[in-house]
Order: structure tokens, then sequence, then C-alpha cells
């Protein structure tokens, strides 16, 4: 097929900005941030506008670099998650020129948050087993450095620690993992006939420890209870448009790359209760620990956890009983969770930046009080993240958690309502730390709120624009379903191609 | 002549292995690590697995050598002005050993002769069928050296712009 180049037109296109904005953050006047930031959008740019050709025409497209060989082959889960990681990396990039989170060392913040982009690109697009956990790392490798970059605070440091010495660990279990699959498969690693080579080995055997340490070794960076206690320190403590990165993108394409490398597994092994027991887990015990929790910040970081919950849940029902709508509704969320928390991570950015000019604390709910009347942009698009976070109807966070409560109660029987319940249960339950958020962001007036000034317009534009796109994807689901659906279905047939 | 590569490889990987955990420099702990890991490579492929041998090198000798070093970058500064200073001599040597062995094993080895070496040649492996790959690496590489540059530049600077926190004042040196 000719043409077939645009394929690794995304990829080569943020590696490309990796070392362009190294350059231009480095050799400009003053390490301009200004420089290193435009260059940093024009590749995201690039790459959006490339996924979004791949997207009209027919996938799946193969590419391999010198034509032979291993290379990236381009499904519609390669299109969703470049067209998310494009997205969050251009409002992540936009927020951090300005409001001077990369202004200490521009050459090094933007090829961060591209590589990090990148990695994400490259795990939905990634050919074979190995390969994704070589992208994988691309990602976790950029987020590493992101999390302590204020390296002259004592607390992002220890964050930074904690985050690589538990993620490494998580890694060597991943690669662990797929070194299993590697030997049960016979060599085989290609994902266009993995699955088949797995189903006629006899017996699951040691593909069971394969699946326990792929969920553990990805798990991790997914932050999947028991394993997420990196989380809270790590999101709070990271600057704001590295924390909606690692929110809105990170930790959800983490997941996703758990998925697809469990996508393969034949069906005599469990991976759905697995993931289902995982799941409820993690959503009710995140919930629980947001609760009354009082700094902001800290109190998004938490309620990530429940998140990652609901989307490893609906995968785990899709996996269980091959229920679509479950795929759907985990992949949704995963689309609307980029919008939600991308917007609410750079809202918060936004509030301490300018309440910084004023105060020291900034980010109690206490100090924020009645800050919605200075900073309208900036609270309002907090008011209704959270409120979509929560799963109010019409906004986009109601879709995914209504399609995950239609999987559960396809399983038969009073455990199927019991699911579905609990997945209920979980969104109330979250009402009970996100309301008191509107109510103190729209409160009496501090001294500090008072005369705070409004939100700056560099930081407005990705706000907004993050916020557009929770409503717009509440209102008009079906716009974000058309891609979700085709993506879930890569997953669903375990990311076979058809010969 | 292979015979003799393979003990030696396993004797490399032993040994490198022993100093990696005996030594008291974190840097050159992880630096024999990583050497272990090239021997233990070059072990796979004499014993014909090519595949499993690129597996080895990008991802022990590459990725986790980028990981322990930024774990040391974060816990300990003395550490990281050690990677940074001094010992620099050191890591080049050491890299370029590494490089040595690996241009001499390509060099010594025919994997048409004996038999024991798979047909699939380590080069077409790495370069062209896992070129993807190759790619990927060489960003992560360039990302965990940014990275490390970050975490220990700041604060091996005895000022930083007006700003002198605990770590930096205690650091300052007389004019």
């Amino acid at each position: 097929m000719s043409g077939t180049y645009l394929a690794i037109v995304p990829l080569v296109a943020l590696f490309g900005g990796v070392f362009g904005t190294y350059l231009a953050g480095r050799y400009t006047r003053e390490r301009s941030t200004a420089w290193a930031g435009g260059i940093a959008v024009v590749s995201l740019l690039v790459a959006l506008a490339a996924t979004a050709l791949l997207w009209i025409r027919s996938l799946p497209i193969e590419y391999a670099l010198l034509g032979e060989g291993v290379g990236v082959r381009v499904t519609a889960l390669a299109v969703f998650l470049s067209s998310i990681s494009c997205l969050v990396g251009l409002a992540a990039t936009v927020h951090a020129t300005g409001s001077g989170d990369a202004e200490d060392a521009p050459e090094v913040y933007f090829p961060l948050v591209l590589a990090a982009a990148a990695g994400v690109v490259g795990i939905g697009f990634a050919a074979d087993l190995f390969s994704l956990y070589v992208f994988f790392e691309v990602m976790a490798v950029a987020t590493y450095a992101l999390v302590p970059f204020a390296v002259d605070r004592a607390t992002a440091v220890e964050a930074g620690i904690k985050y690589v010495v538990m993620n490494a660990a998580g890694s060597l279990l991943a690669i662990f993992g797929i070194s299993i699959v590697y030997a049960h498969s016979g060599g085989v690693l290609d994902f266009a006939t993995l699955s088949g080579e797995l189903a006629t080995t006899t017996g699951p055997g040691p593909l069971e420890a394969a699946v326990l340490f792929l969920v553990v070794g990805f798990g991790v960076k997914a932050a999947v209870v028991p394993l997420h206690t990196w989380l809270p320190d790590a999101y709070a403590e990271s600057p704001a448009s590295a924390s909606a990165l690692l929110a809105g993108l990170a930790t959800p394409a983490a997941i996703v790359a758990m998925i697809k490398a469990l996508a393969v597994v034949p069906d005599g092994v469990s991976v759905g209760l697995l993931l289902l027991v995982l799941g409820g887990l993690t959503m009710t015990v995140g919930n629980f620990l947001a609760l009354g929790q009082r700094d902001l910040k800290r109190l998004l970081a938490y309620s990530s956890i429940p998140h990652v919950g609901y989307i490893v849940f609906g995968f785990g029902v899709g996996f269980y009983g091959g229920f679509s709508v479950a795929f759907d509704g985990a992949l949704f969320h995963v689309l609307a969770n980029a919008f939600m928390k991308g917007g609410a991570f750079l809202a918060v950015g936004a509030i301490t930046y300018r309440l910084a000019e004023i105060e020291g604390e900034t980010r109690t709910l206490d100090a924020l009080s009645g800050v919605g009347y200075r900073m309208p942009v900036a609270a309002g698009a907090i008011a209704v993240a959270v409120l979509a976070l929560s799963g109010v109807p019409p906004l986009a966070g109601f879709w995914g958690k209504l399609f995950i409560v239609l999987g559960s109660a396809e399983i038969s029987g009073t455990v199927g309502v019991g699911l579905a319940l609990l997945v209920i249960g979980n969104s109330f339950l979250s009402l009970g730390y996100y309301l008191p958020v509107l109510g103190a962001l729209f409160g009496t007036p501090t001294d500090a709120t008072r005369v705070v000034d409004r939100t700056p317009v560099a930081l407005a534009v990705p706000i907004l624009a993050l916020t557009a796109g929770t409503i717009l994807l509440g209102l008009a689901p079906a716009f974000g379903l058309d891609l979700v659906g085709s993506a879930a279905d890569v997953l669903q047939g375990g990311l076979e191609v058809a010969p | 002549m292979i015979d003799q590569l393979t003990t030696a490889a396993l004797v490399v990987t032993v040994l490198a292995g022993l100093v990696a955990v005996a030594a008291r420099d974190f840097l050159v702990s992880i630096l024999s690590l990583s050497s272990a890991s090239v021997a233990l490579a070059v072990y796979f492929y004499l014993a014909g697995a090519p595949i499993a041998a690129v597996f080895e090198a990008v991802v022990a000798a590459g990725l986790v050598t980028v990981l322990f070093l930024f774990v040391i970058s974060l816990t300990e500064t003395d550490a990281a002005e050690r990677i940074s200073g001094a010992k620099l001599p050191l890591v080049g040597l050491a890299l370029g050993l590494l490089l040595g062995v690996g241009i001499v094993v390509w060099v010594l080895v025919d994997p048409t002769v004996g038999g024991r070496a798979s047909d699939v040649a380590f080069a077409e492996t790495l370069w062209s069928a896992r070129s993807i790959d190759l790619l990927a690496v060489t960003v992560l590489v360039f990302v965990g050296v940014l990275a490390v540059v970050r975490l220990t530049a700041e604060q091996l600077e005895p000022e930083s712009d007006g700003e002198t926190g605990p770590t930096a004042g205690s650091r300052e040196v007389e004019p």
C-alpha cells in the first residue's frame, strides 16, 4: 500500500520534538520557554494531524522502519491513544508555557512532556509485546523526572523517589511476565498472531503466572490498589501541567498497556475475574481514601484512584463475560478521564499560580474559599470537572460509568446486580468529597481570594478547551463512541489481524 | 573458539555480578551490573538465542542502568556528585570496554561456523528486525540523561537565583 509511511509520522514527529525542544530550550536567548513550548506545540499538532489522517484510512496499517522486521501497526486502538495523548499533551504544553512550570529548565521540561506523550502513542502503535514494553518504559522514564521536577523542594524529591522505586520494580515484573509469554508461545511476540499461538499451546500452565506478573507489573504504574501508594504524593508534588499529564494520560495509558498485553491471553485463564476483583477493590478503597482530604490537589490525586478502579473494573467485566458494552465503557472512561482530570489539575494549577503571589497556603479548601468569584474560569472548570468525575448526567464521566454498569448487569443473577450496585454506590460515595469542593470554591471569600487576579489567558485557553471537551463529550457521546467502539473491538478481538 | 568465548562470557557475567554486589561505590556497582548483562547477552547469543540476547542487552544493559542511575541521583547528592565529577573517566572507560567487548565478539563470531549460533545474525536482529525498539531506546536514553541532568544540576550549583535552599546554602564556596 502506498503512503503507509504516514503510520510512523506521529511517532517521528514527537521523537523529533524531543530533540527539537531540547535544542530550542538550550540554545536560544536566555533559554526561552516560548521557543521550546512553541516547537513542542508544533510537533504535537503534526502528530495529531497525522493521527487524524490515519483514522480516515482503512485500518490496520503496518509499517516497518527499514522495510522489514517488527514495525508499528496502526489500529483503531492506536488512533484512540494517539489522539488522547496529543490532546492532553497540547493542553499540558500550553499550560506549562504560560504558568512557569518549565521556567527553570525548559530544555528539560518540554522534551520530557513530549517523550511521555510519545510513549503513550507508542503503546498504541506497538506491534509486538516487547515494543509495547519499550514504549511503556519511554513514558515511565519521562514521568520519573517530571514528578520531582521542583528539585529544590524536599517533598517533591521524596515523592519522586517513591515513584521511581515502585515503578522500576513494577517494570521488572512486567518484563518478566513478557518473557514467560515469550517462552510459552515458542518465541512469538507479534500481536497479530500471538493470541492464536497461545490458544493452541496445551493448557494454561505458566500463562497464569505470566498474567499475574503482567497485572502486577503494569498495575504499579496504573495505581491499582494495593500498588497505589506512590500516587497521592506524585500527583500532588509534581508541577500542575505534569500532574495533568500523569492523571489524564500516563496512568490510564498504563491500564490500556496492561489490557493490551492481557488481551492475547486465551479464555482458559481467568483474567476477567482477577481484574474484576482488583477493580472493585481499587474504586472502593480509593473513594474512602479521598474522603476527608482537605488539600484540593491531593484530593484530586486520591480521587484518581477510584477512576483507575472503574476502568479496570470495566475491562474485568468485559473479559469475564465478553461483553462489548463494558469494553466500550472502560475505554470511554479513559477518554473522558483525560478531559476531566486534565482540566481539573490544570485549573488547580492556575489557582495556585495566582494565590501563590499573595499568600503561602494555597491549596487547602479553606484557603480557596470563595475563589470562584474572582477566578470564574478556573473555578468553573473545577466545578464542571468534579461533577463529571462523580458521574452527574449530561457530562463526560456519566457515559463511561453507565456502560460499565450496563455491562456488569449483563452478568446473570444477583452477582451482576451486585456488581452494578457497587459501581453506582461508589459514584454516590464520591459525591462525599466532591461536593465540599464545590462548596468551598463558591463559599465566603477570604482576604486573599477577595483580591486575587483573574485567570491568566495563556492558562485559561487549555483549561477551557479541556472543559469544553468534558461538556461536549457528555452532550454528544456518539462523538467519542465512534472511535472508542472500534478501539474496543480491537482489544476484544485479542488484537489479531485477519490475514 | 566458540567454546572458549562461551566460558569467557559466563566467567565475566559471574565476576561482574560479584563486583556489583561487593563494590562500595554505587557507580561501580551499576556499571558492573551492566557489564554482567552485556556478557550474559553475549552468552545468550552464542547459545543460539539472538533475540533473547537483544532483549537482554536492551533491557538490562540499557533500561535498567538508566533506572539505577536515576534512583541514585535522586537519593544521594554525594553519589550524584561522584557521577558527574571525578568518576567521569571511569564511566568513559567502562562504556569503551563494553563497546570493545561487543566489537570483539562481532569480529570473532561467524554465525555460520560451529552450528551452535542461530542462523539469524545478531546484527540483523538488532538493526532490522527491531529497529523501532532501537529508535525508542535512543529516545529513552536521551530522556534518561536529561532527567539525570535535571535531578543533579540544581543541587550541585552553589547558588540558585537568590533563593538559597538548605542544600545550596551549605555548599556555598568562598570566592
